[in-house]
């Protein structure tokens, strides 16, 4: 046993282990790059689904061979490809979107939304979501209408699918 | 002897495979690997070459004059003004509607609103990441960065701090200029 951990912590650094070494990096790199993306969250803007401070991961092949979906919370890339936007997608290409006394509509009709549990007084006149966009708010909707960052961004800008 | 020196020889044959030039797989394996990083690299120095990499290396340096490091003279602050303004073309389009600036602008103009920003705050400092070139047929550039603004000053750096930008570039006496500045709109309510 003694022997066993003793190899595992100071391995013989040869040539075969130098590739392993050199693989799992590369591997690594790709996996948490472009696949499984860890995010950290910096703000309240999705509370209380996701918590400020918190940390997740954006399953990229989400939306590899599929559109999101309604309900989706998904990671928008807002500022490079290093920072992203934590939010819920609400509505699709074609559809409305207003708010009438912090109620969403979405083609004229109430939304039920289970998740938001904080209050919202929001009024926001129709809007329809531009081809190829889908449009996007958080879950946090206590806060002052334009302090809140929302609204529809391109369908390219959607990087993957929060997991929660 | 001879019979057992060539079943050595076929134990070691076997052993090898197909590399039986005498080479273990591991160390064919390492060059091959080997080869091909060499390659990648090799492909990325000759695309990051050429226009590319010097409008790059312009808004590396027109990052640097933006930015700022401690208190300034005002013979510094008209030496800085004087070269950010070689980076910008007279006249130069702007749309920043937030700005109240929208439209064609004086190089002038411009820089007297970079100086006047400047001049707000004791030190901070910009940079031009994700720098992505498309060049255009008329010999012009669009490019695509995400700038950064960080600084001591909380601030500036809530207000600014991480956008991305669209700006059109021209050569013009074998120096790379900024006719165009917009930024991108991620989000739209």
């Amino acid at each position: 046993m003694k022997r066993w951990v003793t190899t595992f912590l100071f391995p013989r650094v040869t040539r075969r282990f130098l590739l392993r070494v050199v693989a799992l990096v590369v591997v690594a790199l790709l996996v948490f790059g472009y696949v499984l993306i860890p995010l950290y969250l910096d703000g309240k803007s999705m509370e209380p689904t996701l918590k400020d401070g918190s940390f997740r991961f954006c399953w990229v092949p989400s939306y590899w061979r599929s559109d999101p979906e309604v309900g989706d919370v998904v990671a928008v890339r807002f500022g490079g490809k290093r920072r992203f936007l934590a939010k819920r997608i609400v509505a699709r290409e074609g559809e409305s979107v207003s708010f009438v006394d912090g109620k969403l509509h979405v083609d004229g009709v109430a939304v039920t939304e289970p998740y938001v549990l904080l209050p919202c007084d929001w009024n926001l006149e129709s809007r329809v979501v531009d081809p190829g966009h889908f449009y996007v708010i958080g879950d946090n909707r206590s806060v002052a209408l334009d302090q809140h960052v929302f609204g529809q961004v391109s369908r390219g800008r959607i990087t993957g699918k929060i997991i929660p | 002897m001879a019979k057992a020196i060539e079943t050595m020889h076929n134990i070691r044959k076997r052993e090898l495979g197909p590399f039986d030039s005498g080479v273990s797989k591991t160390t064919a394996w390492s060059k091959m690997a080997g080869a091909v990083v060499l390659v990648v690299l090799i492909g990325i120095a000759a695309g990051c070459g050429g226009p590319e990499r010097e409008i790059r290396r312009t808004l590396d340096r027109l990052a640097e004059e933006l930015s700022k490091n401690g208190q300034e003279s005002v013979v510094s602050m008209v030496n800085k003004g004087q070269k950010i303004g070689e980076y910008l073309a007279d006249p130069c389009e702007i749309e920043l509607p937030e700005w109240m600036m929208s439209g064609p602008q004086r190089r002038q103009d411009l820089v007297q609103m970079a100086l006047g920003v400047r001049g707000s705050f004791s030190s901070f400092k910009v940079s031009f990441l994700e720098v992505q070139v498309e060049l255009l047929p008329s010999g012009e550039a669009d490019v695509t960065a995400v700038v950064k603004v960080s600084g001591d000053s909380e601030d500036l750096s809530k207000a600014l701090n991480r956008g991305e930008v669209s700006l059109g570039m021209r050569i013009d006496q074998g120096r790379w200029e900024v006719i165009r500045i917009q930024p991108v709109e991620a989000i739209r309510k």
